[in-house]
């Protein structure tokens, strides 16, 4: 096996990869509350 | 493996339970590191909210913001001086360093703490006024101010533009509960245009209240990059730069020449605006005097009984600010007397409703306007003059000062 | 506004987890379908939700008969009110005033009284799921006998105003197993589907709409002036500031919608796959709005007899099909001239190896030009954004400024 295959398989890397992604969503839910408060466009889509 | 293959696979591995520890890390940690932001000081050397900070380019300041300004700048034991209003008292066409305010706190002295929060079209009970109150605890001494028209009735939770601070404040439990200042708030949020989004603003600060979002991304807005494109900023890449790289871009009234501020292109919608001071709220008589016209005068003084709870009323200066004489000028005789009058009358309601109340102008030059309204920065510091006296004589008389 | 309102975030956050506590599925449907009401209650008020409890009740009732009649009548009343509620002005200024001025003033009198200011919310959207419902169970396939899953079908929150389309074989199958057994990953993946969404859509989108205003390309008294000001690369950087402005603002819609069910644990179509990626007109559209297009291949183009009859006839079904998903978007003339534009597109992209002599050697050479089948591909679709949102004289004026220094 590959070193960059051992490493994407590693549950310690795994692991991190999943926190990481699951904080940078938490992150976006905060800043989502915050630019609603911000005058927001509406969907193209929802006219049609 | 190519980057687009290791992504892919990540992807394809990532552990669910791990993932929404980190969503719930990610946002509790936020909404923690807005409570700290709240109780910070994003505004050093703080003079006056410039455009940056503002609703115009879509800066909603939060009254924890202001709170914290006034904390930073008064010492313990001084009188706050909150001033509110609109772009006259934010000191429009006055270079910061020649600011009204600094002159009025120069004028004042070191017994006075005071602090411009007035922003451009903003009414009597907006930004400033909620911060002077949710602030009464901390800060009983305080004096209120804003300027205003005449015959110019303000709703307790502000105007539209800026009730989100009133909402904001609300939320956070700083407002004194005021059953008849609630009752007009229902009144008028029952009505178009104030019920337009107003359920959508309830319940972006009951939001906030749990999860200080407005806090924290002003605090990333302000200090390290703004995150929405707007006409304000300077180009497609320049964006993102935070609002505190922005200067203060008040232009020198007295620096531009008379036909400028006075535009001749302007004159006749800006008559319109000088006789809508008055227009509406008399009528002559058949001895062709005029008369207080009731339905516009009874209105009047109904809202102003609740405008801001009872006890703040006497803490509360309304000045009404007088157009320029380049224009009260050219109006007829009897429309100058109409004019007048609206002014004498409104500071004497303000009054009778409990309030403080003056109006200035009368005496000032054209210079000391920058426009029809706006003041240069030597008409600021004769404003300063007639202000500080006010702010001393209040002071006295709600007991902030030793007896004489 | 729907999805990015401080309304709906607290719907979603009340619902969802509520769905999920539930945890019997003989609960958390019935459930679902009432918060489903409540969701369209809001957004489209009593008159609002009349037009799809009618054609809603009229297209389970024809269902159920399996009468083939009875589903052709159904499919043409839905067809029918989606003409009435959208396209009636259209028609009537745009196509009956050139017939006959006197029959176009009638038409527009009679429906003066009947019609809502604005069609009903999502009305192109259900219309199209209850036209493809009909139309398979006249083919043959079951209907939905469970009034409760055809609710659901018919008004499922997520998808109810601006799609994916759905397919009720694959979608009542999902919403079932999502109803019994919603777990972990489609939670994790559903958060992370909805945060993609909504950065493509405040994140990106919103600041690329605002940027283009700022640009104005199109000033409001109708002139390119301000475009022509502007300097090649200028006029091209808001070209492409157009283009990334409505895949992020579409796609991300479809990424929250997806996102949404699949934290009630069902899984719906994609429908959008880089359509900036595509190197053909073909695989564009294989990769765009996929929902709609499939739909319009499935219920459009091949009952009108596909590529089954010769050359002429199957550039006919093309151009009308296309023509057919322009004016879906909205009553314009430039819709339907940006829906023929990409028919033609596709009709020349699938057509032209078959020329004599010219075509194979063409053939060969793009098949040696990746490169360049994909720089061409994206430039015939970013131009036809032009057409997409601007009127079609201002539209071919700004293309032409982008080769004209």
């Amino acid at each position: 096996m590959k070193t960059e295959e051992m490493i994407v398989k590693s549950k310690a890397v795994r692991q991190i990869a999943s926190l990481l992604v699951g904080i940078a969503v938490g992150v976006a839910f905060h800043y989502l509350l915050f630019r609603l408060s911000l005058p927001v466009q509406p969907f193209i889509y929802v006219a049609f | 493996m190519t980057a687009a293959e290791i992504f892919r696979e990540l992807r394809s591995t990532l552990a669910p339970k791990t993932v929404l520890v980190g969503v719930l890390v990610g946002f509790v940690g936020l909404c923690l590191l807005g409570r700290r932001a709240a109780r910070e000081d994003l505004h050093k050397d703080f003079t006056r909210f410039t455009q940056w900070v503002s609703p115009e380019t879509k800066y909603y300041v939060t009254v924890n913001e202001m709170m914290s300004i006034v904390r930073t700048k008064a010492k313990p034991g001084q009188i706050l001086v909150i001033v509110g209003g609109n772009s006259v008292f934010r000191g429009v066409g006055q270079p910061p360093d020649q600011l009204w305010t600094k002159r009025l706190q120069e004028n004042l002295g070191d017994a006075y703490c005071v602090v411009n929060f007035a922003f451009n079209g903003s009414g009597i009970t907006d930004g400033g006024a909620v911060a002077a109150e949710a602030l009464r605890k901390e800060f009983p001494k305080q004096i209120y101010m804003a300027n205003a028209a005449p015959t110019q009735w303000p709703i307790p939770d502000g105007t539209i533009t800026y009730r989100f601070v009133y909402w904001d404040a609300y939320h956070k439990g700083l407002l004194i509960d005021d059953p008849a200042r609630t009752a007009t708030i229902n009144h008028f949020n029952a009505l178009p245009p104030y019920s337009g989004g107003f359920k959508e603003l309830t319940m972006r600060e009951q939001l906030d209240r749990w999860f200080y979002f407005q806090d924290y991304w002003n605090d990333v807005t302000f200090a390290q990059f703004n995150t929405v494109w707007g006409f304000y900023t300077l180009g497609p890449t320049k964006f993102l730069r935070a609002r505190k790289t922005y200067p203060d871009p008040e232009p020198d009234f007295l620096k531009m020449t008379m036909a400028t501020r006075y535009l001749e292109a302007n004159l006749e919608a800006e008559m319109v605006n000088v006789r809508g001071c008055s227009v509406y709220a008399y009528n002559k008589d058949a001895d062709g005097k005029w008369q207080p016209y009731a339905p516009i005068w009874d209105q009047f003084t109904e809202y102003i009984k609740s405008t801001v709870p009872a006890e703040l009323k006497k803490r509360t200066l309304i000045v009404l600010s007088r157009n320029s004489p380049y224009y009260i000028e050219r109006l007829a005789p009897d429309e100058r007397e109409r004019d007048n009058l609206a002014y004498v009358d409104a500071v004497k309601k303000w009054k009778e409703g409990g309030y403080e109340s003056i109006d200035y102008g009368r005496d000032f030059l054209i210079e000391d306007y920058g426009d029809r309204t706006h003041l240069t920065w030597q008409g600021g510091a004769k404003l300063s003059g007639i202000i500080a006296d006010k702010v001393r004589e209040m002071s006295q008389n709600l007991g902030y000062l030793p007896a004489k | 506004m729907i999805f990015n309102t401080y309304w709906f975030i607290l719907f979603a956050a009340v619902v969802v987890p509520v769905y999920w506590l539930l945890r019997k599925s003989f609960l958390r449907l019935p459930f679902l379908a009432v918060a489903c009401v409540v969701f369209h209650f809001h957004f489209a008020g009593p008159a609002g939700m009349a037009p799809i409890i009618a054609l809603g009740v009229l297209t389970y009732a024809a269902g159920l008969t399996r009468n083939r009649l009875a589903c052709a009548v159904g499919i043409a009343l839905s067809v029918l009110a989606l003409v009435f509620y959208k396209y009636i002005h259209f028609l009537t200024g745009g196509v009956l005033t050139l017939i006959n001025p006197g029959w176009a003033d009638a038409v527009e009198k009679s429906a003066k009284g009947i019609l809502p200011g604005a069609p009903p919310l999502a009305v192109s959207f259900f219309v199209f799921e209850f036209v493809h419902y009909l139309y398979e169970v006249r083919k043959g396939a079951a209907p939905l006998k469970n009034p409760l899953q055809f609710v659901l079908f018919s008004i499922f929150f997520p998808t109810l105003v601006a799609g994916p389309i759905k397919r009720f074989q694959q979608f009542v199958p999902s919403l079932e197993e999502g109803a019994r057994n919603v777990g972990m990953e489609d939670v994790a993946a559903g958060f992370r589907r909805i945060a993609i969404g909504f950065i493509k859509k405040v994140v990106i989108a919103d600041n690329l709409t605002l940027a283009i205003a700022y640009y104005a390309p199109l000033t409001p008294d109708g002139s390119v002036a301000q475009f022509a000001a502007m300097t090649l690369t200028a006029r091209w950087f808001v070209f492409i500031l157009i283009a990334m402005r409505i895949l992020m603002d579409f796609s991300g819609y479809s990424d929250i919608a997806i996102g949404l069910a699949r934290l009630l644990g069902v899984k719906l179509p994609e429908n959008f796959n880089w359509p900036y990626a595509a190197k053909s007109i073909q695989e564009f559209w294989q990769r765009w709005h996929i929902s709609l297009s499939s739909w319009i291949r499935d219920y459009v183009y091949i009952p009108l007899g596909g590529s089954r009859h010769g050359l002429a006839r199957k550039i006919f079904n093309g151009l009308f099909a296309f023509a057919l998903c322009g004016l879906w978007h909205g009553p314009a003339w430039n819709f339907v001239v940006w829906g023929l534009y990409h028919g033609v597109g596709l009709a020349v992209c699938a057509n032209y190896a078959a020329i004599p002599g010219l075509g194979p050697r063409l053939q060969g050479w793009l098949e040696k030009s990746p490169k360049l089948c994909w720089v061409s591909t994206q430039l015939f679709a970013w131009f036809g954004w032009l057409l997409f949102f601007y009127p079609l004289p201002q539209a071919i004026a700004m293309a032409r400024l982008l080769f004209n220094a």
